[in-house]
This record gives C-alpha cells, sequence and structure tokens, in this order.
C-alpha cells in the first residue's frame, strides 16, 4: 500500500507544471502609472502634469500605463479634490469651479498594490480691469510738474478668490521708462519731478496669482504745465510712403507755425524715413489759434498738408495728423529721343524718374513679348538698363512694357515697339545722295521660309505704281541718279512680292543734297 | 455500565437547556440597555456673537467703546444649552506663563462701556454635566468708526475754472482714534456718481468735467470695514478758458 502511494506521488509530482507556479523576479514586470493633462485638442503633443485654465476651458486627461492598459488589475479610476470623478483612461471635461484642484489617478492591481499620480489645475477667469474709471483721466492737461501725482484704477477678480498684481509703466514722449513696477495696490503716488510742458505715458496690465493677465488694460496719457501760462504744440506727420518697404532715403520737412497775424512765431526741419511718421514739438508759445503747414523740403512728388490748432494756456496740444502724400507717379521715357518704338540693341535704355524716394530695381517690371525680363535689369541713376543680348531674333515688332510704382503706390506703365531684327529680305537704308551722284537701288530675298519671290518693288517716287521686276533670281540692283530724287526728304519703299501672294515692304529715307559732295 | 452512561448523559442535556434558558433572561435583567443612536443628537457647534446697539455681529467680534456691548453664546441644538455652563475668562500672558481672571459666568457677558483691556474677555470656557470642558479663543475687536471730516478741495458751491482737459484737484481729510493702533483708512471718491477705490489716498487730479454743476463725496472705511462719508459736495464748472483766446 505504501509503495503504491509513493509511485502515486512520483507520477503526479512528474506530469505537474508546479516550477511555473515559482515566483521568479526576474520574470517581473514593473507597473508605473502616469497622469498627463493637455488643453490641446491634439493632446499627443502637449502634455503636462500642470497647467492654468478658464473654468470653460475642456482638458483631456490621460491615463499612461506602463507597460500597457491590458495588464491584470482590479480597478482604476480619477479623483478630483480626493472625490471619485471618473473611471475611464481617458477623457475630456472641463472643471468649472475657481482655484486649485489636485486631479489624482488611481490604479490598484492584481495583488492589491495602489499606484496613483497627481495632476495640479488652477482654474479662473482673468481679472477685470476698468480701463476707462481712471486718475488722472487720459488728455489731463496742466499738472504741475513739481508736485507728486496720484495714480488711480479700479479692477477686480470675477471669482473673489485670487489677489490681483498690477504692471504699472510710466514713460515719456520719447519712451524713455520713469518707472516700471509690480504693485498689489490699484493705487500709487509718484513723487520726482515731471519735465514742464511735457507728455507722458502710462500703462497697467492686471495679473491674478495664476498669471491669468486681463484683457483690458490701461493706457493713459497726461500733460504737465509751462512755466508762466506758456503752451506747446505736439504732433505727428507721416509720409506715404510704403509700411513694408524699408527705405534708406530720408526725406527733409519743413513746419511752420503760423499765428493768426500771419507770422511764423517758429519754423522747424525734420528729417526721417519716407515711409513712416515724424514726430514735432514747438518750444514753449503763447497761448492761441495756430496753423501748422507741413511741407517737403527736397521731394517735390510729396504734397503738403497743413491744420489749425488752438492751443489754450499752459496745454500740450496734441493737433491732428499732418499726412505728407506722394501723389505722382513715375516717369518713364527712352533715352533716344523718348521714342516709342526702338531698334533692338544689345541694351535698351530708359529714364525711369520719381521726386520722391529713389527707385530701386524691384520697383520696375519690364515685359518683353509678353515674358517678364525683371531679373535681368538694373538702374543707375534714373537710368534703366534693360539687356537684350538673349533675346531670340524676330522678323516683326514685338512689345517691350515697363511698369514703375513709387513707394507711395503710384504707378505708370509705357510700352515701346521694338523694330524686328530680321527681315524677310535686305535692301538701301536710309542714306543721302548728292547732286550729280547715282545710287544703286538693290534688293535680296532672305525670307526664312523658303518663299519663292515673285516681284521685286521699288516705290520711289511715291507715285500709285512702283518699278516692278519680276524676280527672276533672289538679287535684283539698278543704278539711278540724284536727279531721281526731287524733294530734300524722300521716302522710298522696297519690297518684294511672293509667289504665294504675300507682300513685304520696308520703309527707308533718301535725303537729296542739291549741293556737290565736297571733297 | 451502558446504562449509566446513558443516564449521565440525560442528565447534562436537562442541565443545559434550563441553563440556556435562563441565561437571557439574567442578561436582559443585568443590563441597562440604552436608546438607539439615531435618536441621540449631539452638540454641532457653539458660537459666540456680540450685540451692540441692536446690532449683531458674529462674525468680527467687532464693538466701539463707546457703548456698552453684550457677548452672547449660541448653542445648537439650543435644547442642550441649559446643561452646559459657561465661564467668560480674561487670559494674560506673562514671562512665565499667563495669568487667567474670571469676568463672568452664564451665557452672556456685558462689556461695560470704555471697557478697559482686562473686561473684555479673551477666552470662554464651556463645561458639561459630566465636566468635560472647551476651551474657546475670543479675538474681540474694540474698533473706533473712521470719521469723514470733509472734503477740502473743492468744497460746496466752489466754482472750478478750465476746460475739460484741466485737472482739478480733489483733496479730503478724515480721522480714526485708531490709526494710531495700526487702522488704516481706504477712500472712494464718488464724482458724479462714479466711484473711485483709491486705497489710502487723499488727495488726487482729475480732469474730464464738462461745464457745469458737479457732484463729489468721499466714503472712508477702515481696516474693521466701518465706514463713514460726508454729504455730497455741489460744485461748478465754468469754461473762461475757450473764450479768453
Amino acid at each position: 500500500m505504501k509503495r503504491a502511494l509513493l509511485i502515486l506521488a512520483f507520477l503526479i509530482a512528474s506530469c505537474s507544471d508546479s516550477d511555473d507556479f515559482i515566483f521568479d523576479q526576474a520574470e517581473q514586470t514593473e507597473i508605473s502609472i502616469s497622469a498627463m493633462l493637455s488643453t490641446e485638442l491634439d493632446s499627443i503633443n502637449r502634455k503636462g502634469k500642470a497647467d492654468t485654465i478658464h473654468p470653460r476651458d475642456t482638458l483631456t486627461f490621460i491615463a499612461e500605463i506602463d507597460p500597457s492598459r491590458s495588464i491584470r488589475m482590479q480597478k482604476y479610476y480619477w479623483t478630483l479634490d480626493g472625490h471619485r470623478w471618473a473611471s475611464e483612461f481617458s477623457f475630456r471635461t472641463n472643471i468649472a469651479e475657481p482655484g486649485h484642484h489636485k486631479i489624482a489617478l488611481v490604479l490598484i492591481d492584481y495583488f492589491g498594490d495602489t499606484l496613483s499620480d497627481t495632476l495640479n489645475v488652477w482654474v479662473g477667469n482673468p481679472p477685470v480691469l476698468n480701463d476707462s474709471l481712471i486718475i488722472p483721466l487720459t488728455g489731463t492737461q496742466g499738472l504741475s510738474p513739481d508736485e507728486a501725482l496720484s495714480f488711480a484704477w479700479n479692477a477686480y477678480d470675477p471669482d473673489s478668490i485670487y489677489d490681483i498684481r498690477y504692471h504699472f509703466t510710466l514713460s515719456n514722449r520719447s519712451n524713455d521708462t520713469l518707472l516700471d513696477t509690480t504693485l498689489s495696490n490699484s493705487y500709487l503716488v509718484y513723487k520726482k519731478p515731471f519735465q514742464p510742458l511735457e507728455t507722458y505715458h502710462w500703462q497697467v496690465s492686471a495679473y491674478n496669482e495664476i498669471g491669468m493677465k486681463a484683457q483690458q488694460t490701461i493706457d493713459g496719457t497726461f500733460h504737465t504745465k509751462g512755466i508762466k501760462d506758456e503752451s506747446c504744440i505736439i504732433g505727428e506727420i507721416q509720409t506715404s510712403g510704403h509700411k513694408n518697404r524699408h527705405s534708406s532715403e530720408k526725406i527733409k520737412i519743413q513746419v511752420s507755425f503760423i499765428d493768426t497775424s500771419g507770422k511764423a512765431v517758429m519754423t522747424d526741419t525734420l528729417a526721417g524715413a519716407t515711409n513712416g511718421t515724424l514726430e514735432y514739438k514747438t518750444n514753449p508759445i503763447p497761448a492761441g489759434t495756430y496753423k501748422v503747414v507741413a511741407s517737403s523740403i527736397d521731394f517735390s512728388d510729396y504734397l503738403g498738408d497743413s491744420t489749425t490748432v488752438k492751443v489754450l494756456p499752459s496745454e500740450v496740444i496734441q493737433a491732428k495728423s499732418l499726412f505728407l502724400a506722394d501723389m505722382i507717379p513715375p516717369t518713364i521715357s527712352s533715352v533716344k529721343d523718348n521714342a516709342d518704338t526702338l531698334d533692338l540693341g544689345d541694351t535698351l535704355l530708359f529714364h525711369v524718374e520719381d521726386n520722391g524716394d529713389n527707385l530701386s530695381p524691384e520697383d520696375i517690371s519690364v515685359t518683353f513679348d509678353s515674358k517678364s525680363i525683371d531679373g535681368t535689369i538694373s538702374l543707375k541713376n534714373d537710368t534703366l538698363v534693360v539687356p537684350m543680348t538673349g533675346a531670340p531674333h524676330s522678323t516683326t515688332f514685338r512689345l517691350l512694357t515697363l511698369s514703375a510704382t513709387d513707394l507711395s503706390g503710384n504707378e505708370s506703365k509705357r510700352s515701346f515697339y521694338v523694330k524686328p531684327d530680321r527681315f524677310w529680305f535686305e535692301c538701301n537704308a536710309d542714306t543721302t545722295i548728292y547732286e550729280g551722284e547715282v545710287l544703286r537701288l538693290h534688293v535680296e530675298d532672305t525670307n526664312p521660309y523658303g518663299f519663292e519671290p515673285d516681284s521685286f518693288y521699288f516705290d520711289i517716287f511715291t507715285t500709285d505704281q512702283p518699278i516692278t521686276i519680276h524676280a527672276t533670281n533672289p538679287y535684283v540692283s539698278f543704278l539711278v541718279t540724284s536727279g531721281a530724287f526731287s524733294e530734300t526728304t524722300n521716302h522710298v519703299r522696297t519690297g518684294v512680292r511672293y509667289t504665294n501672294g504675300i507682300i513685304k515692304w520696308r520703309e527707308w529715307n533718301v535725303t537729296r543734297s542739291f549741293t556737290t559732295r565736297s571733297k | 455500565m451502558y446504562h449509566k452512561r446513558q443516564h449521565g448523559r440525560t442528565s447534562f442535556g436537562i442541565v443545559t437547556a434550563i441553563a440556556l434558558a435562563i441565561l437571557p433572561f439574567l442578561f436582559c435583567s443585568c443590563l441597562d440597555i440604552p436608546s438607539t443612536p439615531e435618536n441621540r443628537r449631539e452638540i454641532e457647534h457653539i458660537s459666540v456673537y456680540v450685540m451692540q446697539d441692536g446690532i449683531l455681529d458674529s462674525s468680527l467680534l467687532k464693538i466701539h467703546p463707546s457703548d456698552s456691548a453684550t457677548l452672547k453664546v449660541n448653542v445648537f441644538p439650543r435644547q442642550y444649552k441649559d446643561d452646559l455652563s459657561f465661564e467668560w475668562i480674561f487670559e494674560r500672558n506673562i514671562v512665565n506663563g499667563h495669568v487667567t481672571e474670571t469676568l463672568g459666568t452664564g451665557d452672556k457677558y456685558v462689556i461695560p462701556p470704555a471697557a478697559k483691556e482686562a473686561s473684555i474677555p479673551t477666552h470662554l470656557i464651556i463645561r458639561d454635566p459630566l465636566g468635560s470642558e472647551m476651551k474657546i479663543s475670543l479675538d474681540i475687536a474694540v474698533n473706533t468708526p473712521p470719521h469723514m471730516d470733509s472734503l477740502l478741495s473743492p468744497t460746496a458751491g466752489d466754482t472750478l475754472y478750465g476746460s475739460t482737459s484741466t485737472a482739478f484737484e480733489f483733496r479730503w481729510q478724515a480721522s480714526d482714534k485708531d490709526t494710531e493702533l495700526g487702522d488704516k483708512l481706504n477712500y472712494t471718491l464718488v464724482i458724479d456718481g462714479m466711484r473711485y477705490n483709491l486705497g489710502t489716498l487723499n488727495h488726487i487730479r482729475q480732469s474730464g468735467f464738462a461745464p457745469g454743476p458737479h457732484s463729489a463725496y468721499v466714503i472712508v472705511t477702515d481696516s474693521y470695514g466701518d465706514l463713514d462719508s460726508i454729504a455730497p459736495q455741489e460744485f461748478y464748472v465754468l469754461d473762461t478758458l475757450e473764450g479768453s483766446l
């Protein structure tokens, strides 16, 4: 009996895989969890452990489990401030209650061990800054430069839980910062002296404790008074140059301040970019009514502007902005006699002039035979050089169009005809014939298409019937005496009629000198 | 032998049955079974409030020194109040500990007018019938309300000359007996119905006044929330500068 039991035990032991159930630390996988949150719809890219949000913002909470979410576990859940909140691995929601919240991901694994990870979320609305209820009111005049000045403004936290901090800056008209500070109170006393007849800017931004900035900002301006009731006019002059273009040119502007008697109490000259804003400020002047006149000294294309200003005692008055506009477009002409029809050469030269800012090749576009050749042009002292070396030969007239736009956006355009550089036939060119001389008229067919000449025409006498010679070979010539040309300038046409009916003409001139050629 | 054993087993069974029958009776007669917990309520809270001039204050325990004030105990549920005893004490810290003095007993204590520090309780000791006690700290604020003295500029009926951009001076004066004890005064300037919270400022310059009548007054508030104000002061703005040019 005992032997049988031993054998049975041996058999059971040999058949069992009990070794597989023995704990082996090397085979264990460590589990880790991480809670993440994201405010982006695409939660993959921007995840974090903490964030500051508005109550209406949607957050995505993500449970990251290593090695995977499919491990054996008893349960998992999320808590919000210690209370059971959600039971999904990942979910989207918002937290409406303002304040600091702790969100925890809790996972209890198969063995009952608890793992957790915590996120921090601050919920709040930005503070509200009243940008109209401010002291001093923007535009306040006549503040004493020697007295302390009180600033005050109103703001509140809509959640009533966060303190508000204020970023306060004070600067003068030249943007020199006099004060840049952070305050916990919504008021400030500035005790340092100001400059008389000066304009100052002050700005306030409000932030709550969690860094949310108020949508509103205070941007105030005030002016200090002068000595003995003197006043001052400030203002700006805008020029019409293109704002997106950098210009190296300086424009000189003269500004005059003319009183009611017509006397210029002050004249100033400003210099600045042609596409910017120039600021001016008068010396202390008596209170009164003044006409401010601005004009360009060196750029005649810029039209002047003026405004009338009434300034009270001890006031710094901001005049209406003046605008010097370049309303005149550039002019375009060919260098050779301002002709519209041009001979095709290696380069063509044009004058492109503007009495405003200097033009650059970027301001000019050139098309030849409907193709842009902007990249090859150059501009030197108002002379535009258009290289034509790469232009294909042609037996017809072609169109060359130039367009120039100045920095104020004024555009001018002009087209020129470029003569053919290849002809269907060769013949005489312009010439002069003296008394007693003879001229050989000739024509030689060179048409590139292989057409057969039928007849050659010489229209010397401007009659309806030109001299016609039947074409037996491609070249014909004969002599005429000077007496055949009765006018000082004689227009001559040479033509070829081809067997397919096409007739081509070329015109040239014979200048008749009624004297003999000097030897 | 077999029979005896059988008899003995029968006797043991009878005794056991009797004992089992008697045992519950004995238990029931010896034990005083308490009432069910649901029927017994605990004291949920005890608070102290102050009554002065018919005004109840349970948050700041703030009194002003000129009139008498009454401290009262509020117990909830209130039927337990009669079971409790109360002792109002004044406790002062000294170098080696503290000195305690009983000022009164009962669920109310009257602080006399112009009370000295030692006659204002600092703690309340509450005892139940079993001798358990609880000590509540009292932080009674003796605060004199601020007084808005006057609007120094502009005063009532003043005529101010200037344009809408002219800065006019507003200056006022208020007083508070407790400022030496750290009480701070905050001001709200109300101009034509618009309220400017100015903190501790007592002087500003403001513009934006169209020609015609305007009004202004100031509300002063101290650190304890007591406030005072003056009646709106009417002043006039006259734009003579425009006509001078």
